[in-house]
């Protein structure tokens, strides 16, 4: 497709201008494009590896603290998780990743988890509580995996896009448009010459 | 500092209360938007959800881990595991790079 412009030598020079800029803007795009797909699929295999560790240990995680509920009376449960004095926080430090902002979480634990009486309660629910305490900041990494490749994933898609639209649409109508108008100048000017040469050819008769 | 929150069936993530998690038992639907809602104003960073919730409110859930700061991880009840990590890390791959090349992979 031509775009709509006026075919003279100040247009010609425009285009070609930007001819240069797009082509340059397809390389960067292609190389972040490339180098995204790469650090992505690095993030995806480490995503699912841990996934698969964070589900199996939660489900051992469930059934020890099934456990728990069984051998101690619903009362008594639900008075030991009435009051939990341990604190969990995360702190976030973002890191870059081809221009996409990234989250690192860093887990901090306050106070002691240990908060009810030990004469009420059974050996295994210290158990299941050390087992879940043991699986937070893995279920961490892989909320930041998740996260990181949720955003990885928006942002090739979006230069994917980009680069198509440069390398199939804006950069073929450039080059037409500007065979166009070189055509259309060359065509100006024979017809000069030829008029020039018949109006050479009166005179001299 | 930011919390830590969970969304899910009672029995699956109680005991995560006495480690200082915040902790939202659900069951319906509605209950869970407007939970959502609510975290999404607080300053709470990573939410955590089990699968028969999130399957019911999956594109808010896209929407948000697009959109804001807060990341969602879904993880299995205690009841059954149907593996709906996987699946969307998978649709994940499909959408960023076209084929499905990592999983197919380790199926030959």
């Amino acid at each position: 497709m031509l775009l709509h412009v006026n075919p003279n030598r100040m247009e010609l020079i425009k285009l070609k201008k930007r001819l240069i800029v797009a082509k340059r803007g397809y390389k960067l795009l292609k190389d972040k494009r490339d180098a995204l797909i790469q650090k992505y699929i690095q993030l995806v295999k480490e995503d699912k590896i841990i996934r698969e560790e964070v589900e199996e240990k939660l489900m051992k995680g469930y059934s020890i603290f099934s456990n728990v509920t069984s051998l101690m009376s619903e009362i008594t449960l639900e008075e030991t998780l009435m009051f939990p004095k341990a604190k969990s926080f995360i702190e976030i430090d973002f890191t870059n990743i081809m221009s996409v902002n990234v989250p690192k979480y860093k887990y901090i634990g306050e106070g002691n988890y240990y908060t009810y009486s030990l004469i009420e309660t059974t050996a295994e629910l210290d158990h299941a509580l050390r087992n879940f305490y043991e699986i937070l900041p893995l279920m961490l990494k892989l909320a930041e995996l998740e996260k990181a490749v949720s955003l990885l994933a928006d942002e090739i898609e979006k230069t994917r896009r980009r680069v198509n639209a440069l390398e199939y649409i804006l950069i073929p109508d450039l080059e037409n448009t500007i065979k166009f108008i070189t055509m259309k100048l060359d065509e100006i000017a024979r017809s000069a010459i030829s008029a020039i040469m018949r109006i050479k050819e009166i005179i001299r008769a | 500092m930011y919390n830590i929150a969970m969304i899910g069936n009672r029995d699956s993530i109680i005991g995560f209360k006495l480690l200082g998690i915040s902790i939202f038992p659900v069951s319906k639907k509605e209950e869970t938007i407007e939970i959502l809602n609510k975290i999404v104003k607080e300053k709470y960073a990573a939410v955590f959800i089990t699968e028969e919730i999130a399957i019911q409110i999956f594109e808010k859930i896209e929407e948000l881990q697009k959109n804001s700061l807060l990341s969602f991880t879904i993880i299995p009840n205690k009841f059954e595991k149907k593996n709906l990590g996987l699946k969307i890390l998978e649709k994940n791959i499909e959408k960023a790079i076209g084929t499905d090349i990592l999983f197919r992979k380790e199926e030959e």
